[in-house]
């Protein structure tokens, strides 16, 4: 879901550099001193996470993991995914560094909404705290698609047809996303709760 | 419950979701594109990053010095789109930009330096566009006398042209057109290894290197931070 230099028009392109600012300024002020080197390495984990492929058939399709860095870093999760995304257009040459703004809020903005959405099951324990897991990780997968959508329509390609594509191509990945979260943040929660930007009530 | 059904459901809605997913163009970090020059023809593969080919991907020509249309076609099953220099361009000794939509915003561009299509002699090169050769590489016509066995269906212009030379004779004589031609196609056929090798290496993901760069660069970011986070923070004494 990388989109290439060169596609998006130049409002678009302000507007997301506008927007992917805003995010990471928030999220930077936000962030614990604590928290920094979970930050980092979720941060790593995303920069890698494009590179698993997920064999579907005769197609593949990467991991994302946005949904897993708005779970557990909550507002956090924009800089994080604004420092791998520019790594990733600097050195695998994914996507660019013009788009860089539109990229990281597609990625970064469904994240943290998502991180806002399902924070009350979150802070559950047990099946509450995994559904909104599941969901974190799921939604955050679709809405970024239907971002990207909305980016590409506004330069001129037509929404329905490339919403659907993009959406439609991700499901498994929504899927998978959807039950690695669910299985790190409960992983987490058992093991090391202070991890966790919503660290579960006891 | 909830999460056993949930389970349950997922090889369910997987497995649709591939069906779905066949129909739909793969999504890719990125697209490659790779044009050369192949007699008169600019062939141009394209391909997203994993090998996977670009089928029915938009394919645009534009000049690369005024940027201006040439043509624009659309890539084949394999990925391929393959066109014949127009005489125009020949003429004017334009740069080929070649730009390919794969759509869902992939996009990607490459050039092919006049000089690289001028090499294959115009002269020649106006020949071959009107023996059937053009259409046929994979099969040149190696020498008049092998031609006579296998390569029957690309034997046939290349007796049209040696017909001065007399038939039958063990070396015909040969105008110069035609050996050019013939030295052309085996200097393809030669090359044909390298250039796969070529496509092959473009084509490849991040190596090792740029991987471990990279988590190595957020290594450090994280360190500036937490130095800095720390100066502001007085030592407790």
């Amino acid at each position: 879901m990388h989109i290439s230099e060169g596609v998006l028009s130049g409002p678009v392109l302000a507007g997301g550099w506008a927007l992917s600012a805003v995010g990471v300024g928030l999220g930077l002020k936000r962030l614990d001193y604590d928290r920094l080197m979970t930050v980092a390495i979720l941060s790593a984990a995303f920069f890698v996470g494009s590179l698993i492929h997920v064999p579907i058939g005769p197609v593949s399709a990467h991991l994302i993991l946005n949904g897993l860095l708005g779970a557990i870093l909550g507002p956090a999760a924009f800089p994080a995914i604004a420092v791998a995304l520019l790594l990733q257009a600097v050195l695998f040459q994914y996507g660019g560094l013009i788009v860089l703004g539109a990229n990281v809020f597609d990625m970064a903005g469904p994240a943290v909404a998502c991180a806002f959405a399902f924070g009350p099951l979150l802070r559950r324990a047990g099946k509450a705290r995994a559904v909104g897991a599941f969901c974190c990780g799921f939604f955050a997968v679709l809405l970024a698609a239907l971002l990207t959508a909305c980016a590409l329509a506004l330069s001129g390609e037509g929404f329905v047809a490339t919403a659907k594509a993009i959406v439609v191509a991700h499901v498994p990945i929504m899927l998978v996303e959807g039950a690695v979260t669910a299985m790190a943040v409960g992983f987490l929660a058992k093991v090391r709760p202070e991890l966790l930007v919503h660290a579960p009530t006891r | 419950m909830k999460n056993l059904i949930l389970n349950r459901m997922k090889p369910v809605a997987a497995s649709l979701a591939f069906l779905a997913v066949l129909a739909a163009p793969a999504l890719a970090h990125r697209v490659n594109v790779f044009a050369y020059v192949e007699g008169n023809d600019v062939v141009v593969e394209c391909s997203y990053s994993r090998s996977e080919r670009v089928r029915f991907g938009e394919v645009e020509v534009l000049d690369a010095a005024t940027g201006a249309a040439l043509l624009a076609g659309k890539t084949d099953e394999k990925g391929e789109f393959r066109f014949p220099v127009p005489p125009a361009v020949r003429a004017a000794k334009a740069d080929l930009r070649i730009v390919l939509k794969a759509g869902e915003g992939h996009q990607n561009a490459t050039e092919v330096k006049a000089a690289e299509y001028l090499s294959t002699a115009p002269d020649a090169a106006a020949a071959t566009t009107a023996a059937p050769i053009a259409s046929a590489p994979p099969s040149p016509p190696v020498a008049p006398v092998a031609a006579a066995g296998p390569v029957a269906a690309a034997s046939a212009p290349v007796q049209t042209v040696s017909q001065t030379g007399g038939q039958g004779g063990a070396a015909p004589a040969l105008d110069a057109a035609a050996l050019e031609r013939i030295v052309e196609a085996a200097v393809e056929k030669k090359i044909a290894p390298l250039r796969a090798i070529l496509v092959a290496e473009k084509e490849k993901g991040p190596g090792l290197t740029e991987i471990v760069g990279g988590l190595g660069w957020l290594v450090g970011l994280a360190g500036i931070a937490a130095y800095f986070a720390a100066k502001g923070k007085k030592p407790r004494s």
